[in-house]
């Protein structure tokens, strides 16, 4: 990884090497990656499941915070207080080392003293061996630690030992120090030696001098084994404490294990150092337990080792271990008691309340959920509370959204309109089922298509729809057309919108798509019937006017014919007579026929509601209305319960309303009342157009009389006309300038 | 995480060490090499030293032996009849004592003159120390201070002056007799000491009747520890009244020949060792009472001429 740091460092320096190092980085920075995946991949195996579990997060957690601080802790005081108790046990034992060496040195030196007391060296000429003996006797009586005193002359016999033999002449013994005390004038303390009597000792000798400091012997004290051990023992103040004395040759002089003494020291203990060393402290196995032992050399040449078995040593801190293990086990219940309650109070609720969440999730219809079962009053019972009521009332939403949204379906669906929206890229997002049924195509052919791609006009410029998508107009309407899946063109008027988004931009628009087809034909026909009527009204005017001179020639031809048949006249013009007379007796009954098929069959009058009537004219002219700006004031009093002709009351509403829209060029505003006074029914059109002259009022009914250029004057006299036929009336109000008003009486 | 484990780890380890026990260091003996006799005088600064020189041979390897002597001339014979192999002996004491030559007060030619002499008997003196076990006068640290004496002279001009109340001086017996003694600093510094001012005690008691105030100077060996702890001052031997005792250890030209390698260890303690540390040394065995081996091997630790346990 370093170097591959490194190649990429010094690589940057000249492209070149850049170029050759390249493939060796990436080799190594690949193995790097393999090593670094797998790597990640133990990781995430081992910590996703943890990190995914609050659980587990929190027993971690516990563990890490509770129980491994404490097994720490709980190690650090065990080890520091072991090793406190062993620093302690050491130092013990060197300060007891320390104090036995000292004691024994002095009782050394104190045995030293009495011996040159014993002596008074250098005071005689000669020695003077009684008195000496007599001096000891005392001393030994006096001291615990000398067991017996000798004289030894300087040819190595003993003169005496105290405090038993007074004289021991002649028996020789060869004392080791006897030399040594000779040329060094000092004292000298052996080893383990056997005396002249066979016993195994230690003693001290001090040479002996007479006046003028010539050699004369050495006087010896034999120390007691059994003092030696009991000062040892006076200083183990506890059990397991052991210790002993040993001649540089390793035997023991004194010891706390009498079986010991006189014997070769264990070879468990320090024996080689204490004397290279000096001082210091060992551990071994000393009679099989495992000893702490301190060591140290006497001024004189001996050794001391001075020990204590470590499993005594160590009792204390055994019954301190003990103690702490069972207040830690209990620290350890308290924390496991611990983590309990924490789960039980703070991680299952969590839990549970996850559990509704993911159960919420997975929940696709509305369904409440209990707030108060069981909830404790804590913060997270007021938790779980607050979230339960969130999802209540989210799910209630829901509910209300899917509702509203099904009322506004069944609403777009519902009316009688065709419906569609296209998105700002015109995009049809959607039609209703009136849309449907108009083009002939299915909703699923329609949506998520481009409306241009839709082919129910011929141009794409007819799409009106996208016209408003662009156009200043927010909405726009108008007729247009479309053709079906079967190729039919129907008429539609079409009114557009656009729709905003929050901020003002355009996401779309609406159209609303109404048939009018069907109007247009009605409205054609109408107009159709109106040239008949008129045709037929002027050929029944022509038949008015011929059927009176008809009359007349009926009646000369009648007496032409019967005055040619008296008067003898050739059969020629009497055959003439009859022809003219046949032929005008024709067509008087062609025009009395004639005339009679003109008049309303009367058979056909029928119920009908008056408003409905002029609702329905006012509902066949309301484009025409809209196109000339006129608005339509219905003042509707009664129904008008009548009996007439339907369809001649509508053609005669229609020729009123279409003369009144006429007169009011550009805007105006026409009233309709319908009111019922006694027994008459009084239905009126006010409008707010020209007014008709003064001049023009009589001529006004006259037919052919029109004030239009393009009116035939035929219009009011069938409105009139019909009227009559109705058992009406129909009367005309007219102020020049400011309107007219037609009022219509019917009597019932 | 990666943390995490390393923190079990780690308690894991502390859990698992508890237990274990701690190895004893056992020395390997060395070789066993031939047995050294080492004397000593009888007096503190003698025990340390031979107690220095046998850890610093027993390091080596050498088998040693102590011997205690009770004074200079037993030693010596003891020396010169083989029965001591080694030891440390003062220069001057060997030019008066041995060689009746009287004191030489320059310390080198002091040196120089034994080692030449005691050659001839087979006897090599090896390299001396800077440690010199002289005489000198004693005075209380505060009367000193006070009186604005800081050497010899000032003394002896302080004396001079009629109107200070005459002062008491006591040395030990041999001083008194001594051919370097009282009669050779009352000439070098000229002046005199009167009968009647003089007390003559026992060598050990000559620091403390000083800081008893029986006497308020006395002659004693500049290396008494005792100087320290009683709050006494050496005045300075400005006109170098006092002969130099400096130590050097001597040794049997035969030993040497056998093991040369004795040479350098004892060369370096004699390198090493100054009188403040000799005085300090005698301090701790004299005062604080502590164990002349234990101070002769903390020393040589502490000065590196041993390792560390």
């Amino acid at each position: 990884m370093v170097k591959s740091v490194w190649f990429k460092i010094h690589g940057c320096q000249s492209s070149k090497a850049a170029i050759m190092i390249n493939d060796i980085t990436f080799d190594m920075t690949f193995k790097w990656w393999d090593e670094m995946k797998s790597f990640t991949k133990i990781k995430r195996i081992l910590w996703h499941p943890i990190r995914k579990s609050i659980l587990k997060k929190s027993v971690l957690i516990f563990i890490l915070l509770l129980v491994l601080p404490t097994l720490l802790i709980y190690q650090v005081i065990i080890n520091y207080a072991e090793d406190m108790i062993e620093d302690d046990i050491i130092s013990e034992n060197v300060a007891n080392t320390e104090s036995i060496v000292k004691r024994v040195d002095n009782e050394i030196s104190s045995v030293v003293l009495q011996l040159h007391l014993i002596a008074g060296n250098r005071e005689e000429r000669n020695v003077d061996v009684e008195r000496m003996y007599n001096r000891s006797r005392q001393a030994i009586a006096q001291s615990s630690i000398i067991r017996s005193v000798y004289y030894l002359n300087n040819e190595s016999k003993v003169m005496f030992e105290s405090p038993f033999a007074p004289e021991l002449e002649g028996t020789s013994y060869l004392y080791p120090k006897l030399n040594e005390m000779q040329w060094t004038h000092n004292y000298a303390v052996s080893n383990m030696i056997r005396n002249y009597n066979g016993e195994e000792v230690v003693s001290v000798g001090i040479p002996v001098f007479n006046e003028s400091n010539s050699f004369q012997g050495a006087l010896i004290a034999e120390f007691s084994q059994d003092y030696l051990s009991e000062m040892i023992e006076s200083v183990s103040t506890g059990e397991g404490h052991f210790g002993m004395l040993i001649d540089p040759d390793g035997l023991v002089i004194a010891s706390t294990n009498t079986e010991a003494l006189g014997e070769v020291i264990s070879k468990d203990l320090p024996s080689s150092q204490i004397f290279k060393e000096v001082s210091g402290v060992s551990r071994s196995v000393y009679e099989g337990d495992q000893s702490i032992i301190a060591y140290q050399t006497l001024r004189d040449g001996w050794g001391l080792v001075y020990g204590v078995s470590e499993e005594i040593a160590f009792a204390p801190v055994r019954k301190l271990s003990y103690v702490l293990t069972l207040s830690f086990i209990g620290i350890l219940i308290l924390s496991f008691l611990f983590i309990v309650a924490g789960i039980r109070d703070i991680v299952y609720p969590i839990i549970r309340l996850t559990n509704y969440a993911k159960a919420y999730r997975r929940k696709t219809f509305y369904q409440e959920e209990s707030t108060s079962e069981n909830l404790r009053k804590d913060e997270v019972g007021e938790l779980t509370r607050t979230i339960i009521s969130v999802g209540n009332s989210n799910y209630e939403k829901q509910h209300q959204l899917e509702e509203s949204e099904r009322y506004l379906n069944d609403m777009i669906e519902g009316i009688p309109y065709g419906m569609i929206t296209i998105n700002e890229h015109a995009v049809v997002t959607h039609v209703n089922r009136r849309f449907e049924d108009l083009v002939g195509y299915s909703r699923i052919e329609l949506v998520g298509r481009p409306l241009s791609q839709l082919p129910i006009k011929h141009t794409d410029e007819d799409f009106m729809l996208l016209k408003a998508l662009i156009s200043e107009e927010p909405s726009i309407e108008c007729e247009s057309y479309i053709i079906d899946a079967k190729g039919q063109r129907h008429l539609v008027n079409i009114g557009t919108s656009r729709f905003y988004n929050g901020k003002n931009e355009i996401i779309g628009s609406i159209a609303v798509l109404q048939d009018i087809s069907q109007m247009k034909m009605l409205e054609s026909r109408v107009k159709q019937n109106d040239k008949l009527a008129l045709i037929g009204q002027i050929t029944t005017g022509i038949a008015h006017e011929i059927k009176n001179p008809l009359a007349i020639l009926t009646g000369s031809s009648e007496m032409l014919r019967e005055e040619v048949e008296e008067a003898n006249s050739s059969e020629d013009i009497k055959e003439l007579a009859r022809d003219i007379d046949q032929v005008v007796r024709r067509m008087k009954t062609i025009v009395g026929n004639f005339l009679n098929f003109a008049k309303v069959n009367k058979a056909d009058a029928r119920h009908l509601q008056l408003k409905t009537v002029i609702e329905e004219v006012i509902h066949l002219v309301r484009f025409k209305m809209k196109e000339q700006n006129v608005t339509v004031v219905k003042h509707y009093e009664t129904n008008g319960e009548y009996i007439g002709f339907y369809d001649e009351l509508i053609q005669a509403f229609l020729n009123i309303i279409l003369n009144a829209a006429d007169a009011m060029k550009g805007e105006g505003t026409l009233t309709v009342t319908l009111s019922e006074y006694e027994n008459q029914l009084h239905v009126a059109f006010q409008d707010t157009g020209t007014g008709i002259m003064a001049s023009n009022l009589e001529w006004l009914f006259d037919p052919f009389f029109s004030t239009k250029e393009d009116g035939n004057g035929l219009g009011l006299t069938i409105a009139r006309d019909i009227i009559r036929e109705n058992n009406g009336e129909l009367t005309v109000e007219s102020v020049e300038g400011k309107g007219t008003t037609i009022h219509c009486w019917f009597h019932r | 995480m990666r943390k995490m484990v390393c923190f079990i780890g780690c308690l894991l380890l502390i859990v698992a060490c508890q237990g274990e026990e701690k190895q004893t260091k056992e020395m390997a003996s060395s070789e066993e090499g031939p047995t050294i006799t080492l004397g000593s005088k009888a007096f503190t600064e003698q025990y340390l030293l031979m107690k220095m020189t046998a850890l610093l041979l027993m390091e080596e390897g050498y088998e040693v032996e102590e011997v205690r002597f009770l004074d200079s001339p037993s030693i010596r014979e003891a020396f010169l009849n083989n029965i001591v192999d080694l030891y440390w002996e003062y220069t001057n004491t060997a030019k008066i004592i041995y060689h009746k030559d009287g004191p030489g007060y320059d310390a080198n030619e002091a040196y120089q003159f034994v080692k030449k002499v005691d050659e001839k008997k087979e006897i090599i003196w090896l390299d001396k120390s800077e440690f010199n076990s002289s005489w000198g006068l004693i005075m209380k640290k505060s009367f000193a201070s006070e009186k604005g004496i800081t050497s010899v002279s000032d003394l002896v001009s302080y004396m001079n002056k009629d109107d200070n109340p005459s002062l008491k001086m006591a040395t030990n017996e041999e001083y008194l007799m001594r051919e370097d003694g009282l009669d050779h600093l009352e000439d070098v510094y000229n002046f005199k000491v009167n009968q009647n001012q003089l007390l003559a005690v026992d060598s050990e008691l000559l620091s403390l009747a000083v800081k008893e105030e029986r006497v308020q100077v006395a002659v004693g060996m500049v290396t008494d520890s005792r100087i320290e702890d009683y709050d006494l001052v050496i005045l300075q031997d400005n006109r170098m009244a006092f002969p130099p005792y400096d130590a050097a250890p001597v040794v049997q030209k035969t030993i040497l020949e056998d093991d040369p390698g004795i040479r350098e260890p004892l060369e370096a303690l004699a390198r090493t060792i100054t009188n403040e540390e000799m005085v300090h040394l005698n301090y701790r065995v004299d005062v604080l009472h502590q164990d002349v081996g234990k101070v002769a091997k903390d020393f040589l630790q502490k000065s590196g001429l041993l390792p560390d346990e």
